[in-house]
């Protein structure tokens, strides 16, 4: 799983796949796949990152909008941290490995999300606290089908996965369309009725340190209309110098 | 009934005055210990019902339509105070207090536990639930708001934590932001719900508002009228929903909040019909006895009644009426005795207290001295039962006084 900020490893998951038991499809073909795959996945990959951004939260009680600083070194540890609105700006959230605490300023505390709060949600976010640190490698766990081909300079392909019958996978079925220049478009997460759950969409591509990006994406719930959580990348830095005790409890308080 | 059979079978009554007067005396009794036992179970009744809806769930409740099934911070009343100020006006409304519900993660130095929070204005509540009363430790919330809170005593122990002590609460506000406070522990309560105790924490409504970015908003309020009873309450709540209805809230009296209570209430009548029909049931198998021998002693004599011409409608009358009369002696009597133990219940009472406190259920106590209540139903249910029962024990008896034939009933010894 690849890491730039957490968040990103719902737009990472679905594209940084490798077709494992990929089915019968020309050998030339099935290289290509992969080659398409392991671009996205390098896409988001980095051996650190340090990124602006704001996430925009709508719901239909409330909405909200936060400017985010957000660190990440490796796969598994990232620091984000709240920069506005006021009222919370210092709250900051550690990810290191599958355990996340978050630090609030207020009471000078940092506490362990507990086991039982992992399914609720992240600063108010469409995301959950186990999306942020949920390390299921698709290209283990997924089996794809390609059901559509760009075709020279337009177009896009569109892969469909489905999960091995004993994988740690909550989605019944992923579908993923990529441009025909390896930039993600979208990401449909669907369960295992069938029925669509959530949809990442990705715009906004932007070239940093000589590879493209999309700086933009945005996540809709399926079951709430009118709703959806935005992240907006203003600045983004890859392979940067970063100390690993950024990573730790005391770093937190900063 | 001619007057003359009434008059017969009231001499008859007088004949054997030591059988006549036993037979009633127990009956009597057995009036008596109905009476009572029924005013004995009414006062009972009443300190169930003030338990179980007064003080736990009020006469009837407003809130959010969805809130009840939902349980969603969002499903809230939005303005507390414009509702409250519809209360105060309203003559029929006695008393009422707020309460707003919410779960949070709350953190001691050593450990991190969710709970539910009970946001409540500790000055109305004292006129619901006691559970100042139930304080083991510390001390009830402060009438002000600040930042106490009181926690179950299970909770407590999860936590690792004690009175005097920092605690952190974290909890998703209704804005989207991450509420997080320091509150103190004042005090610790124990109730004999050790599931409430485990996972309840109490805190002012205003500062868990705070907490909620709820400010100003709530999840209920319960409030009382000067009756419970259904066809009193009826035309209140419908009268009080239309008035909070505008603001897209609804006022459900206390059957529907809480069916089950509804249901343990309708007991009630069911007890006092088995508790008559059993204990007057076991006397009237007497009157059954007494007849029967009052009977077959007689059997010379109801031929001799017979063979002058009496006939045998004339002769179950008179039988059924002598055992009337007796019902009625007993019936009368008994009345005086039960009137008398019952006056004593009402006066004295019974002191059911345990270890000199009250009962208790859950955060409502019950009284520790039950007083009995007199009522009209329970006064005549006995007397006129046990009237009715003379008169049916006295049916097979007096069939078999009717049917004798009249040359065989004469010949017997």
């Amino acid at each position: 799983m690849k890491w730039f900020i957490p968040a990103a490893t719902l737009l990472a998951a679905p594209i940084v796949l490798a077709p494992v038991a990929g089915p019968a499809i020309a050998e030339e073909t099935e290289a290509e796949i992969q080659a398409l795959l392991e671009y996205n996945d390098d896409l988001m990959r980095g051996s650190s990152s340090h990124a602006m951004m704001t996430m925009h939260v709508k719901t239909s009680r409330y909405e909200r909008r936060m400017k985010m600083e957000a660190w990440s070194q490796g796969e598994s540890k990232s620091l984000i941290r709240i920069l506005e609105p006021a009222k919370d700006a210092g709250t900051a959230t550690l990810k290191s490995g599958d355990n996340l605490w978050n630090y609030l300023p207020k009471v000078d505390r940092t506490m362990k999300v507990p086991a039982g709060m992992m399914s609720g949600n992240w600063m108010g976010s469409h995301f959950t606290n186990d999306d942020l640190v949920k390390d299921s490698r698709l290209s283990d766990d997924f089996s794809w089908t390609v059901t559509e081909r760009p075709s020279g300079n337009s177009g896009k392909w569109v892969i469909e996965l489905v999960p091995h019958a004993d994988a740690a996978v909550v989605w019944g079925k992923v579908t993923a369309e990529i441009r025909h220049d390896k930039m993600p478009i979208s990401t449909r997460f669907y369960d295992e009725d069938g029925a669509l759950v959530r949809t990442m969409s990705f715009d906004s591509y932007e070239t940093v340190q000589g590879r493209k990006v999309p700086m933009h994406m945005k996540m809709v719930p399926a079951d709430k209309p009118g709703e959806f959580t935005e992240m907006t990348y203003q600045s983004i830095e890859f392979d940067v110098k970063l100390d690993s005790s950024m990573f730790t409890q005391q770093a937190l308080r900063q | 009934m001619g007057s003359s059979l009434t008059s017969m079978a009231w001499r008859n009554v007088q004949r054997q005055k030591r059988r006549s007067f036993l037979a009633a005396l127990a009956m009597a009794m057995g009036v008596a210990v109905t009476m009572s036992l029924i005013t004995w179970m009414a006062g009972m009744w009443d300190n169930m019902e003030v338990a179980m809806v007064d003080r736990l769930n009020g006469h009837f409740q407003i809130s959010h339509p969805d809130y009840p099934a939902t349980r969603q911070m969002f499903d809230a009343i939005e303005d507390v105070d414009t509702i409250t100020a519809k209360l105060d006006a309203n003559p029929d409304v006695t008393a009422y207090t707020v309460r707003m519900y919410g779960a949070a993660l709350l953190g001691s130095d050593e450990r991190t536990e969710g709970a539910s929070l009970l946001g409540i204005i500790p000055s109305s509540e004292s006129r619901f639930q006691d559970m100042d009363e139930r304080i083991t430790r510390g001390a009830w919330l402060p009438d002000e708001p600040g930042p106490q809170v009181v926690l179950g005593s299970g909770l407590a122990k999860r936590l690792k934590i004690d009175v005097g002590d920092e605690l952190v609460a974290v909890s998703q506000a209704a804005d989207g932001s991450l509420g997080n406070e320091l509150y103190t522990v004042t005090g610790i309560i124990h109730t004999d719900l050790p599931q409430m105790d485990r996972t309840v924490a109490y805190i002012h409504l205003q500062t868990l508002s705070e907490l909620l970015a709820l400010e100003g908003r709530a999840h209920e309020i319960i409030a009382l009228t000067p009756d419970r009873q259904m066809d009193a309450l009826t035309p209140i709540v419908a009268d009080i929903h239309d008035q909070v209805a505008p603001a897209g809230l609804v006022a459900r009296p206390w059957w529907e909040v809480d069916p089950a209570a509804l249901q343990l209430m309708s007991m009630r009548g069911v007890q006092e019909w088995i508790t008559t029909l059993l204990f007057l049931g076991a006397s009237v198998i007497g009157v059954i006895n007494t007849m029967l021998m009052a009977v077959m002693e007689r059997t010379r004599e109801f031929g001799v009644l017979r063979a002058l011409g009496m006939r045998k409608r004339e002769i179950i009358q008179l039988v059924v009426a002598e055992s009337s009369f007796l019902g009625l002696i007993a019936a009368v009597a008994g009345g005086i005795l039960g009137g008398l133990i019952s006056w004593y219940l009402v006066v004295h009472g019974i002191d059911m207290s345990v270890g000199g406190k009250g009962w208790e259920m859950g955060t409502v106590t019950i009284d520790p001295i039950i007083h009995g209540k007199m009522t009209l139903r329970g006064f005549l249910l006995p007397a006129v039962i046990l009237f009715g029962f003379c008169v049916l024990a006295a049916l097979w008896p007096a069939w078999k006084a009717a049917r004798l034939n009249p040359v065989d009933a004469l010949r017997a010894e």
